[in-house]
């Protein structure tokens, strides 16, 4: 065992160490239970700081553009130690009981005169919710393919109910016939493809 | 117009993209022709990542980042995210390289995807409005800081990524060596320890006369004789990554710093810069910074390829992310813009303009040239000089500053790199480090003390 000597050379330097080291806070981790959630459900928040947290809260409206707009939360967790500040945000969606979003993709690849996008819905963030209809909102007919169940969009504005009752998250294919522009020119291939979707927590 | 201009200033900051900086020109003012942000085009502008969509936002309050953000090789390749499809590159990627360098589930605003609004970056907006934005100009290589600043400086690079080391440059094929055969009077003001002391090979001019403190360029500029005040002036700012002893703040501009000690920063360079209207009447100023920093922007780069001189070589097949650029000088139109593609090889065209018979700076600056990059002196235009407007005197609100312990050593390669620098200049350079950093000293042995290592 080591005897520390108020006054030594090790000791000056033992607590000189242990002062620096933990003379600013930190936030360890801040997480949230849900990232998207509505008015009637709870959240549950853990962290580990070094200081004196607080938690602070703003209700913001932010543009989702095109034509949307999200209600969010945002969560800041402060910590002071020392008279120096450390924070960090969490941002959580709160949505209706039946709310609109959209499944964004990138194109992946082509086959043949087929377009070929593909992509997943974050398990993390939207494993709470169904789907209740998607709806084709590109100018352009489309192929989709989710949870082992494919439908065709013919037109702009088509819904199709045959995701009723199925998660939201997961794997997503969305496939389109090029237009005669686009074969002649492949700059023109959108770099990604999108469907709305109308969603409700499970 | 060249003939005119008796003093050029160069001010590289660190780590901010176009739309990051000036991109809300145009949502704030529609009419300019400068190829910003615009409200009508913003579901274009966001950025898709596990299916969800995140849009570009004005960032409301000037605070330190929760952390920095990813912006080696690697995640630039993520960020600029080319569709083989189509051929592009779609400008799509910075949310996916902000979750792949490792924080979890983004915020719907994400902080790649933040621009600042005129209000909390009153001096970039003040030479925005006064001077020459140059809104097609590029990093030189899609990578971080130290390749990129080794281009701006030397027209090549042998290095492709940012890391703990110590840069070789050819002999005599850096910025200071091509000034000096050419009779240049130069200069570096540096506020702390200079980058430039990454390169061993430069360590005599770093450690020589000609690297001068920043607090002196004020007086320098007021006062100084015309035969000796130097014709190239590099302003080196306080780094975020380098060792800082005392109450020296890093001012740099790379993140996670709050942007207000680098704004606060260009006002003092400006101020210098026009202290003396006669001196103010012949110089041009070049405030730009070294690459994006992993912030998004949306104007795809040119497909301008480069290799490294290093072996094994590695090839870059475009530029890099769009940075912020503005040409502060009586020499340019108030409030223009210059569409020029340009990346930062321009300014050592420019240099070659003014200082060589055939004006060429090197076989590998020319070949730039060839390839499309055009000069800074496109952007002059302005016969008749004019005064300098004053700079905004509004305080600079920071909401909060970190101060670091040196008890705790470096965790990132940048910072390793310039520690290393520090304690091998220590080591092989003594008498002469005393002389210009003499800061070194108690700062290794604050540092080796409260690390336990003395």
């Amino acid at each position: 065992m080591i005897r520390i000597q108020p006054g030594s050379s090790f000791a000056t330097t033992f607590f000189l160490v242990s002062f620096l080291v933990s003379c600013k806070p930190r936030i360890y981790f801040f997480n949230v239970n849900e990232r998207e959630t509505t008015s009637a459900d709870s959240l549950r928040f853990h962290w580990k700081v070094r200081g004196e947290p607080t938690l602070m809260f703003d209700r913001i409206r932010i543009a989702s553009p095109p034509d949307d707009s999200l209600d969010i939360l945002e969560f800041t967790l402060s910590v002071k130690k020392n008279g120096i500040d450390s924070s960090r945000k969490l941002q959580v969606v709160i949505r209706a009981t039946e709310s609109s979003d959209r499944v964004v993709i990138p194109v992946e690849s082509l086959s043949g005169d087929t377009i070929i996008a593909r992509g997943m819905k974050d398990r993390a963030r939207w494993e709470n919710f169904k789907i209740i209809g998607l709806i084709n909102v590109m100018r352009r007919p489309l192929l989709v393919y989710h949870s082992e169940v494919s439908a065709v969009f013919a037109d702009s504005g088509a819904v199709s109910t045959r995701w009723k009752d199925l998660s939201y998250s997961g794997d997503w294919e969305i496939r389109a016939r090029m237009t005669d522009e686009e074969k002649k020119n492949h700059h023109l291939i959108p770099d990604r493809f999108k469907v709305g979707a109308i969603i409700q927590k499970k | 117009m060249l003939d005119s201009i008796d003093t050029i200033v160069l001010v590289m900051m660190e780590n901010r993209s176009f739309d990051h900086m000036l991109g809300h020109l145009t949502i704030d003012h529609p009419e300019l022709d400068v190829n910003g942000l615009r409200t009508a085009d913003m579901a274009s502008y966001s950025n898709d990542h596990n299916g969800d969509l995140f849009p570009s936002y004005e960032i409301k309050s000037d605070t330190d980042l929760e952390t920095d953000l990813p912006h080696e090789e690697k995640f630039v390749q993520e960020q600029l995210k080319y569709q083989p499809v189509n051929d592009k590159f779609t400008m799509h990627g910075f949310v996916d390289a902000y979750v792949s360098a490792g924080d979890g589930t983004p915020n719907v605003q994400c902080i790649p995807m933040g621009y600042f609004g005129s209000a909390k970056i009153p001096v970039t907006e003040f030479f925005a409005k006064n001077f020459c934005v140059c809104d097609n100009w590029f990093a030189p290589i899609p990578t971080s800081t130290q390749p990129n600043r080794t281009m701006a400086f030397c027209g090549y690079t042998p290095i492709y990524q940012t890391k703990t080391q110590l840069i070789e440059l050819k002999e005599g094929k850096n910025i200071f060596a091509w000034m000096d055969k050419h009779q240049v009077r130069w200069r570096v003001y540096h506020d702390g320890f200079p980058f430039f002391s990454l390169y061993p090979t430069l360590w005599p001019y770093v450690l020589g006369e000609q690297f001068s403190r920043f607090e002196l360029m004020y007086s320098d500029r007021l006062h100084e004789a015309d035969a000796t005040a130097p014709q190239v002036i590099i302003v080196e700012p306080c780094y975020q990554d380098a060792p800082h002893f005392g109450s020296k703040h890093p001012n740099d501009n790379h993140p996670p710093l709050a942007i207000g000690w680098g704004e606060d920063f260009l006002r003092r360079v400006y101020q210098a810069v026009s202290a003396n209207p006669d001196r103010w009447e012949r110089t041009l100023m070049i405030v730009y910074y070294d690459e994006h920093g992993g912030f998004f922007d949306h104007v795809a780069p040119p497909g301008i390829s480069c290799s490294t001189t290093g072996k094994p070589s590695f090839p870059f097949k475009s530029l890099g992310v769009r940075i912020p650029a503005v040409v502060v000088s009586p020499f340019v139109a108030p409030g223009s813009c210059s569409h020029a593609l340009m990346d930062h090889t321009s300014v050592l065209q420019l240099l070659a303009e003014k200082f060589d018979s055939k004006k060429i700076y090197s076989p590998d600056v020319e070949k730039r040239r060839r390839d499309g990059i055009r000069s800074v002196s496109e952007v002059l235009e302005n016969i008749k000089p004019f005064a300098a407007p004053n700079a905004p005197s509004v305080a600079l609100d920071v909401k909060t500053a970190l101060g670091e312990s040196i008890a705790v050593a470096p965790d990132s390669p940048m910072r390793q790199s310039f520690e290393e620098a520090g304690r091998q200049m220590l080591e092989q350079k003594p008498a002469e480090v005393r002389k210009k950093f003499p800061e070194l000293f108690q700062w290794k042995d604050a540092a080796d003390k409260a690390r336990g290592t003395r």
